[in-house]
């Protein structure tokens, strides 16, 4: 194996470490998103007051 | 507890992470040498080592977490077993791409049914069934309660995966329980680029379990403020 194969290994590796971090974190943000959105529902339901 | 624990959650764990996680970087790419048959490649070992420590910790705080919400039914057990599944699936699917990559270069193949290897995807698989179990919205306390003795259940394999090489006499190296010469780790210096990866590791878990834990710590304060408002209305 010639040494510019083993650092495309060894960079794929890293690189693989890093998308599924950045994927993991990404899934973290939109649960964020989600929750903030249906706290702004919940607070316009609180002001516009129950419907009949 | 949670009171007590937030202000070092908040405060310590993403510097401390962060730094960790640089001279982790740092050791892998400019402190450890080069090992003398694998060469470069091999230093796809720290971060996949230390990913497993990860992956292990995140299933061991579930069954524990899921343990204790069986035997106490307490909300807060359940969401720290959900967010201890979730980050160490992380880590376990982390582990499970980058040992094939180190392995194309060394053994010539993306992938062989070695007795570790399909351990680790047996152990992948059964917390990929806990997490489609909790994917439905809002908590069934039934399911959740399938889920928590699912958690029990599926650490049973780790022992597994750390005795499978002697056990089955596999392909996988036994490189931290290997003397030095045959297969070690036989440079000082490689020790310490394990011993920063694994802490760096082990800060990074506990940051992102912490995150997901109060995503749902939070998601479950709002769904109990709907259902207040809703019964309100009525």
């Amino acid at each position: 194996m010639s040494g510019s194969d083993s650092f495309w290994y060894l960079f794929a590796g890293y690189g693989a470490f890093w998308v599924l971090l950045a994927l993991f974190l990404a899934y973290l943000g939109r649960q964020n998103r989600a929750l903030e959105k249906e706290l702004r529902a919940l607070e316009s339901r609180f002001h516009t007051g129950p419907k009949a | 507890m949670h009171r007590r624990f937030a202000p070092f959650a908040d405060r310590v764990l993403p510097p401390a992470a962060t730094i960790a996680m640089l001279a982790a970087l740092w050791c892998v790419f400019v402190y450890v040498p080069n090992e003398r048959i694998q060469g470069a490649v091999q230093r796809i070992f720290y971060f996949h080592v230390s990913c497993w420590w990860g992956a292990y910790l995140g299933f061991f705080v579930a069954a524990g977490a899921s343990a204790l919400y069986l035997w106490r039914r307490r909300v807060e057990h359940d969401w720290l077993a959900r967010a201890g599944v979730e980050v160490g699936m992380l880590f376990c699917t982390i582990g499970l791409v980058t040992g094939p990559i180190w392995a194309r270069p060394i053994w010539g193949s993306w992938w062989t049914w070695d007795p570790r290897l399909t351990m680790a995807v047996i152990l992948w698989t059964v917390f990929a069934v806990y997490l489609v179990l909790r994917s439905a919205g809002r908590e069934d306390p039934e399911i959740t309660r399938y889920a928590a003795v699912l958690a029990i259940v599926g650490i049973l394999d780790i022992p597994l995966i750390r005795i499978s090489v002697r056990l089955w006499r596999g392909m996988h190296p036994s490189v931290i329980s290997a003397p030095p010469g045959k297969g070690g780790l036989d440079d000082p210096r490689m020790v310490v680029g394990l011993l920063v990866s694994s802490i760096a590791m082990v800060l990074l878990f506990l940051w992102l379990l912490w995150l997901r834990y109060e995503g749902l710590r939070l998601r479950d304060w709002l769904y109990r403020l709907e259902d207040r408002m809703e019964e309100a209305a009525r």
